[in-house]
């Protein structure tokens, strides 16, 4: 298959004296590929997201989108280059004052001229079809509430919705369910996974919980101290690796609120 | 003799001695320097009683329509500066926040220059632009706007960077321009921050503004101090009564205000 994004030994260090945030990471991903990167808080997980769209500049190394050299566009192209990816939040960052509408149509913003996307002038088109991904996801009718009054899963919900209004070859998911209670998250993993899927997505998944990460990941990769040290196969991450990108033992690993082994003891 | 040493909550009490000991030479040697002598605030109390019941009390308000005027043209000054300052404040304060302005040193300047004109008092401005220009309230105006503008870059620039972060790298991330994204995200979540920054400078301008008039910038303050030159107590009083009504009026005004529009 198509390999969508192809990164090459980057690099990040936050400043001259401070360690690698992420050092040399080399990966590919391919169209409609789904995978989760776990690792310990401070292992360079959502560093290395901001750097592949460009929101913190790497130091060293190239991203390829669609074979295209990224990290050296300058700063009107990198618009084009963020317009297709999507970027998914933990703490959806939506704009809580405006409507559910008007943030689901944010997503096209990258797309307009300076006049329409600064007064928030829309097509007919793109609002329509904003209407049927809201009518998609059951939140045809908060349309008109403010994003604010809806509850976490829903908001992340209309996060996703911004993301894909940018028809993107990509979605970064920076940790987009350390914020919901378990019900949600899976909801919100779902529909992630479905839109993938369904839109041959690619996409890239930051996760603390190892075990959505399996469930929803094609491939982990597994990251400790701004490094890979695993990138295989969700099916292929044995205990012992996951010991090892955790520096601790699995009975010690608490994942979602419950330890790993109480988890796979309930099934 | 069984002596128990006492659990102290702290490993010194050093810091508080010295500073205690520092706080009272200050004020002992303010007060030498000064010839201030508290006795005198309650034994010279007669004499002060005596002046605001008969040289100030009753208030003559014969002259309402130069009153008026006046108050109007204070209210109008502080209005009018806090709209200009706002407006200017809201351009620099998106060039001093590093989240829509990636540019440190531009950044830097832009603070530093709003930190010079907030910390200099719009009364000084005034004596300044008066010495320059002449009576009159175009100087209280532009007085006001620079203090206040200096002051409203600051407070935008910190409801920025509180409240408007994350939603700005949300659409930086969706390819949004920078116009883009200031008017889709910056503006919509920081709007009543600012729209309260913006009551509280209308509150300090109208009280400011009566200050400005003292030193020739127009207004009620310069009335004030026309009458006081002039002896003539009673009608000052009467201005005075009116300031004291305007500005309760003006915070009552923008508390509801605030109140209706921050929902």
């Amino acid at each position: 298959m198509e390999t969508i994004l192809k990164v090459e030994k980057l690099s990040k260090k936050y400043n001259k004296i401070s360690e690698y945030a992420i050092k040399n990471i080399n990966f590919e991903l391919k169209k409609g590929e789904i995978i989760g990167v776990i690792g310990p808080s401070g292992a360079g997980k959502s560093t290395l997201l901001r750097c592949i769209n460009r929101l913190i500049d790497p130091n060293e190394g190239k991203v390829y989108l669609e074979n295209e050299e990224i990290t050296s566009v300058n700063s009107t192209k990198v618009r084009n280059v963020r317009r297709r990816i999507g970027m998914i939040f933990q703490h959806y960052n939506l704009i809580n004052r405006l409507s559910v509408m008007q943030n689901v149509m944010h997503g096209r913003l990258g797309y307009m001229n300076t006049i329409n996307s600064t007064f928030g002038i829309y097509t007919e088109e793109d609002k329509r079809k904003a209407v049927s991904l809201l009518e998609m996801t059951g939140l045809h009718s908060f349309m008109y509430n403010r994003a604010g009054d809806l509850s976490g899963g829903q908001k992340q919900r209309v996060g996703i919705l911004r993301a894909i209004m940018q028809e993107p070859l990509l979605l970064l998911c920076d940790e987009p369910i350390a914020s919901l209670d378990p019900a949600s998250a899976h909801i919100v993993m779902d529909l992630i996974r479905k839109i993938a899927k369904e839109n041959n997505i690619a996409c890239l998944i930051n996760l603390h919980q190892v075990d959505v990460a399996i469930q929803y990941s094609d491939k982990i990769i597994g990251m400790k101290n701004g490094e890979i040290i695993f990138n295989d196969e969700a099916s292929k991450l044995d205990e012992r690796t996951i010991e090892e990108i955790y520096s601790k033992p699995m009975r010690e690993l608490m994942i979602g609120g419950e330890t790993y082994s109480e988890q796979s003891q309930r099934g | 003799m069984n002596r128990v040493s006492e659990v102290r909550l702290k490993s010194s009490n050093k810091k508080f001695i010295i500073s205690i000991f520092i706080f009272s030479v200050i004020f002992i040697l303010s007060t030498i320097f000064t010839k201030f002598n508290p006795v005198v605030a309650f034994t010279s109390q007669g004499e002060f009683w005596r002046f605001i019941f008969v040289d100030f009390l009753p208030p003559n308000f014969s002259k309402p329509e130069q009153i008026l005027n006046a108050s109007l043209q204070t209210f109008y000054m502080a209005f009018g500066s806090t709209v200009v300052a706002a407006f200017f404040a809201l351009i620099f304060a998106f060039m001093g926040t590093y989240s829509i302005c990636n540019n440190k040193i531009l950044n830097k300047i832009i603070r530093g220059i709003a930190s010079v004109l907030r910390n200099i008092p719009a009364i000084i401005w005034a004596f300044v632009l008066v010495a320059a220009f002449g009576i009159g309230n175009t100087v209280g105006v532009l007085a006001l706007i620079i203090s206040t503008t200096g002051f409203l870059i600051r407070a935008f620039i910190e409801t920025l960077d509180e409240l408007a972060q994350e939603s700005i790298e949300a659409l930086r991330a969706t390819g949004a321009s920078t116009f883009a994204v200031i008017t889709q995200s910056a503006i919509p979540i920081s709007l009543p921050g600012f729209i309260s920054w913006f009551l509280y400078c209308i509150e300090t301008n109208i009280r400011a503004s009566t200050i400005l008039g003292m030193v020739g910038a127009g207004g009620i303050g310069l009335l004030m101090t026309g009458y006081i030159k002039q002896y003539n107590y009673h009608s000052a009083s009467a201005v005075i009564i009116t300031i004291i009504v305007i500005i309760i009026a003006v915070n009552l005004l923008t508390e509801y205000l605030r109140k209706i529009l921050m929902k």
